[in-house]
């Protein structure tokens, strides 16, 4: 007689919790069922063995904001294959270094990541001048390297490529940036043809990439018919350019082409506007980039920039990477080389998996000598395109095109498919 | 009696109730605290009721509503399971961009032949469609005002998904002034189409087309300003 009400107050009390308990099982196993799958067995995870992806990049200092892209973007390729089990035994990291966009920084870095045996291939740098200092280190060392921004032509095709005697300097040296041979060109076309430009200021940074890029512009400026009506040099890390400012007031000039990078780029355009001389500044890739557009305290629509690549609106392939880069939080954005930068890790991905196929599934002894021959040899479809390079180590992917600044923010206007 | 919404207690079955645990070995030690009142405890009371004797002790409405709660968890976890791989149709992709679905190549110079074609410099270009869409040609265009350019076979035309189409591009000379001689990169305009878009690109067709061209130019108008007579 006892046990009945003491059984009917137990099941009372625990009424609800039997039903708490009942929900609180069944959901666990629901999030058992929709969120176990895409665990690895950790039980392999000691028997992988590590690749190191090295980056260099302007990590601090005024170009920063496009180094800080590059370094995430190569982070997340590394992220995205080792959670696809892309070359199995390996798990990929990535080693950065900071060169400030200064030749020997990069020089220094090239030989630290030449004497770290764990990196087998490296994604930098961003300026040409630095890649020019770094190069000759990652030959000796046999550590190949893939640029996703350097577009001086000499660098894959040597000194003498505009005498048409082409000659790759270094094995090791591979792009997925187009060179300046035809983003100058395709420039003086656009200034020329399309905006009607006759009369063009050339100005430039006196370094490789700005230097040469503005050269290129005005041969095929003047081959044109327009007339270069006056050049000049500025030094980076300066900021009054009134001087040049004032002339190109005083030649009349209807445009001006500037070589060099975003920080004294904006700088000259509003110094350009404030002189007077109500004319449009256009340059290459290294200006495109919305802290040139910032640096500009006067409005700078209709100043032109060439970049790289298809407009990343207009590449379905690039959606996949912006909706990962987001996903993962990264404090900068990817910038103007984010999918070329990708890319750039993902081919050497591509090698390595490659290497490791060839050899029973282990890394060779060898194995930076192995992977700069795959690399020359990869193809896929990229974020930017399909991704393989030439017998000089350049993209045989090349698209430029032409971005204006309408209402304070870049604008695609024209696009461009070369073919040799 | 009042209402509870409490439905009456099932009567306890008999006959499955867990068997009383042996006493431990060892020295008898103080008298066990009272097992605690779980749901599911290896120590129990051996009279407390089993799993099946207190589920069915609870309410009707109760089981029912444990039931359908645990059913409703269960299909979820089974969605979850095999949503990833059904294979249920989705929307196709849209097909790429027209100028990411084709490949222009140039095809050299023809040979020469209509004679009313002097001072014509006639190429062929190859298009492309590279992508699983077909693309038409809307319209091909060069830059320079000294020039005209017609094809033949005529704009529009459309090329077939896989497939390759030769045109033949004639340029002709409106004047010998303004034309583009020795230019390294001369464009060609291609207005393209599919069924995502109607775009215009613009194609670079490198070091062969611009020699050939400007070769063709420097010939025509050389010759042209050789027949005319100077005036004193």
């Amino acid at each position: 007689m006892r046990r009945v009400p003491a059984r009917k107050g137990f099941l009372v009390r625990h009424r609800s919790l039997l039903i708490m308990t009942t929900a609180i099982t069944a959901g666990a196993l629901t999030l058992t069922a929709c969120g176990s799958r895409d665990g690895k067995d950790s039980g392999d995870k000691d028997s992988k063995t590590t690749v190191v992806i090295g980056v260099d990049a302007p990590l601090t200092g005024s170009l920063s904001a496009l180094g800080q892209g590059i370094k995430n973007s190569v982070d997340l390729a590394t992220k995205i294959a080792n959670k696809n089990n892309e070359v199995p035994g390996v798990t990929f990291k990535v080693k950065s270094f900071d060169d400030q966009a200064v030749p020997s920084s990069g020089k220094q870095n090239a030989t630290s990541m030449v004497d770290d045996d764990e990196i087998l291939g490296m994604v930098g740098p961003l300026n040409s001048g630095v890649a020019q200092s770094m190069q000759g280190v990652f030959n000796k060392g046999e550590l190949a390297q893939v640029s996703p921004a350097n577009t001086n032509p000499a660098l894959s095709q040597g000194d003498n490529w505009a005498s048409g005697k082409k000659e790759r300097p270094f094995k090791t040296y591979f792009r997925t940036a187009t060179t300046d041979i035809i983003q100058g060109r395709f420039a003086a076309q656009y200034y020329y043809n399309d905006a009607k430009k006759r009369k063009v200021f050339v100005v430039d940074d006196k370094q490789a990439y700005g230097n040469g890029l503005a050269k290129i512009f005005a041969a095929e400026f003047k081959r044109l018919g327009g007339k270069v009506v006056g050049t000049d040099h500025l030094t980076i890390k300066e900021t009054d350019f009134s001087g040049i400012a004032s002339k190109v007031k005083s030649t009349k000039a209807d445009s001006v082409y500037f070589g060099g990078q975003y920080p004294e780029g904006g700088l000259l355009s509003d110094q350009v506007k404030q002189a007077g001389a109500d004319v449009p500044v256009m340059g290459g890739d290294g200006i495109y980039d919305p802290a040139f557009i910032k640096a500009s305290g006067t409005s700078n629509d209709g100043d032109l920039a060439t970049s790289v690549g298809y407009p990343v609106e207009q590449l379905d392939s690039a959606k996949t990477f912006m909706k990962n880069y987001q996903a993962q939080g990264y404090k900068d954005p990817f910038a103007a080389y984010g999918g070329y930068s990708y890319d750039a890790a993902w081919s050497i991905i591509q090698a390595v998996k490659q290497v490791v196929q060839d050899n029973d599934g282990e890394l060779p002894d060898d194995s930076r000598a192995k992977v700069t021959e795959a690399l020359g040899k990869v193809s896929f479809d990229g974020v930017t395109g399909k991704v393989s390079f030439d017998q000089y180590g350049d993209t045989t992917n090349k698209q430029l095109t032409v971005y204006e600044v309408k209402k304070g923010a870049w604008k695609s206007v024209k696009s461009a498919t070369f073919k040799d | 009696m009042p209402m509870s919404g409490i439905g009456p207690v099932e009567p306890a079955p008999h006959g499955d109730e867990p068997r009383p645990a042996p006493p431990p070995a060892g020295p008898p030690g103080p008298a066990p605290a009272p097992p605690p009142e779980t749901l599911s405890g290896r120590s129990r009371d051996p009279d407390s009721p089993g799993a099946y004797e207190r589920w069915t002790a609870l309410p009707r409405r109760t089981r029912r509503t444990a039931l359908a709660l645990t059913g409703l968890v269960a299909a979820i976890a089974t969605g979850c399971y095999l949503l990833p791989h059904r294979t249920a149709p989705s929307a196709p992709p849209p097909p790429p961009w027209p100028a990411q679905a084709v490949e222009v190549g140039y095809g050299g110079t023809t040979a020469p032949g209509d004679p009313a074609d002097e001072g014509v410099f006639a190429f062929r270009i190859r298009v492309s469609a590279v992508r699983n869409t077909a693309v038409t040609v809307e319209n091909i265009t060069q830059p320079y005002p000294a020039l005209s350019l017609t094809t033949s076979p005529r704009t529009p035309l459309t090329v077939r998904s896989g497939d390759t189409r030769q045109l033949t591009v004639r340029i002709g000379v409106r004047r010998c002034s303004g034309i583009p001689l020795g230019v390294e990169l001369p464009p060609l305009d291609i207005t393209l189409r599919n069924t995502r878009a109607i775009k215009d690109q613009t194609f670079l067709l490198g070091a062969a087309y611009a020699n050939d061209l400007s070769a063709a130019l420097r010939a025509h108008c050389s010759a042209h300003r050789s027949r005319v007579p100077h005036t004193p």
